[in-house]
């Protein structure tokens, strides 16, 4: 981003930089460097992690980060907050989100009409322009074509054999060199909770109290909660999709997604005898991606799957 | 002039007996994970918090079972250490949010290893703005807890 040597240019200066403790913490260094480097202000929210339960104070603990970063905002974009304009970006965002959900959902389709790859790069606007009206159409038109696509019988895999849920982030770098590796065997990856978590706290968005529903919505993403929570969502989705196997990106650089992940496997192979592989790479970091040790794992996956 | 040595001192107690003579002059034990924590509260209350830093010369596959190579080398070991019994009889496992890798060692502590002790997650605010009030809440509810509650 700062060389400029990507397909948008260089990053614009911001005026203004924010970021949630509620990610990898890599992305906590970017917006300090990033705030180093133009020299601009930096707002960090805190969002105390949920090891089981979310306490009130937690709720109101963000609420107040977010009410005193107003007044910074305010100055930086040189004009008051239209409380009106921020309940209608909060209904915008919860409809989108509505929408983006209901996309995933049409996975549970057998062909499943969309892949989890697809998803990876259908997610942008849900991730980067959540309150933006043509968010909300964009996701209304992909659900028209993914639903035609369910009435032809389309598969995102021609032929589809086995289905299987993709946990972590993806591996951004390498995303058609997988796609390519399952698709030729007729597996489908159909169902992600890294997708699934830009979607899945839908419900607790309300734009009557946007600040408040902020606040808990800010708390309770999947990388914010404990690793029990990340399996029993898991366990739901295999459920839900009807996987017939797991592959668990064990993510170096985004350790609160990635710890945990040793004993889901074991709970997901136990308990719900389904297996699982735990694939170690990188999200952003192609170095620690060995394409040769990763095909020979994949492969002897999907041998296990029975394909 | 020559340093006399006190053999007294050379002789330090072991975790495991420490905590037991404390024990036995009727105090309680937590076994702490780094790095901050409410220490004076936990002396206030005759809880005697014994760090645990994943010392050397233990065997470290325990941990590995649950955590990733590639995870700090601290947090795996604490674990291999406080699953192979090496910090004697505690009452209770704090877990510090020191860091991405000890919030996930708490987190595996509760939900899936589930040792006899219960573990206390401690989150420490990294916000400005509401910090003191969120300690303050914190405070509230540790001291709310059986084991922080004066005897009569």
């Amino acid at each position: 981003m700062l060389s400029g040597k990507t397909p948008v240019g260089r990053l614009p200066k911001p005026d203004l930089l924010l970021a949630s403790t509620n990610i990898c913490q890599t992305v906590l260094y970017w917006y300090r460097v990033l705030a180093h480097h133009f020299g601009a202000p930096l707002i960090v929210i805190d969002t105390p992690f949920v090891y089981t339960e979310t306490s009130a104070h937690a709720v109101e603990y963000v609420q107040r980060q977010i009410e005193e970063s107003i007044p910074i905002a305010e100055q930086a974009a040189g004009q008051r907050l239209d409380e009106s304009k921020l309940k209608e970006v909060t209904r915008q965002s919860k409809r989108a989100t509505e929408l983006w959900l209901e996309v995933m959902e049409r996975g549970r389709h057998r062909p499943a009409p969309i892949s989890v790859f697809d998803q990876f790069t259908l997610m942008a606007p849900i991730v980067e322009m959540r309150g933006e009206s043509f968010t909300v159409d964009f996701y209304a038109a992909l659900l028209s074509e993914i639903d035609e696509r369910i009435a032809e019988g389309v598969g995102a895999v021609s032929d589809e054999k086995k289905r299987v849920l993709w946990d972590n982030l993806p591996i951004w770098y390498r995303l058609k060199y997988l796609a390519d590796l399952f698709a030729e065997r007729g597996v489908a990856l159909v169902a992600s909770t890294y997708t699934n978590a830009w979607a899945e706290l839908a419900p607790m968005i309300d734009a009557e109290r946007p600040i408040e529903s902020a606040a808990r919505t800010y708390l309770h993403p999947l990388l914010n909660r404990g690793a029990g929570y990340k399996l029993a969502t898991m366990q739901r989705m295999i459920a839900d999709f009807q996987i017939d196997g797991a592959i668990l990106h064990s993510d170096r650089s985004c350790k609160p997604y990635s710890m945990g992940q040793m004993d889901q496997r074991d709970r997901l192979m136990r308990d719900l005898d389904v297996p699982a592989l735990l694939l170690e790479a990188d999200h952003a970091d192609p170095r620690a991606f060995a394409e040769e040790q990763v095909a020979n794992r994949l492969h002897a996956f999907i041998e296990m799957l029975g394909v | 002039m020559e340093i006399g040595y006190n053999d007294a001192v050379l002789t330090l107690p072991s975790r495991a007996q420490t905590i037991r003579e404390h024990k036995e002059r009727g105090g309680r034990a937590a076994a702490v994970l780094p790095i901050h924590y409410p220490r004076a509260l936990f002396y206030a209350f005759d809880v005697l918090p014994v760090e645990v830093w994943g010392p050397p010369g233990i065997d470290a596959t325990r941990g590995m079972a649950h955590i990733q190579p590639y995870v700090c080398s601290v947090a795996r070991n604490a674990l291999s250490f406080l699953l192979s019994d090496g910090v004697g009889d505690v009452d209770l496992i704090v877990a510090p949010h020191t860091c991405d890798s000890m919030q996930g060692l708490g987190s595996i502590l509760i939900d899936f290893i589930q040792p006899r002790q219960p573990t206390l997650p401690i989150y420490l605010r990294r916000g400005a703005a509401g910090g003191r009030y969120f300690i303050a809440s914190r405070r509230s509810r540790l001291l709310a807890r059986p084991l922080l509650v004066r005897p009569h």
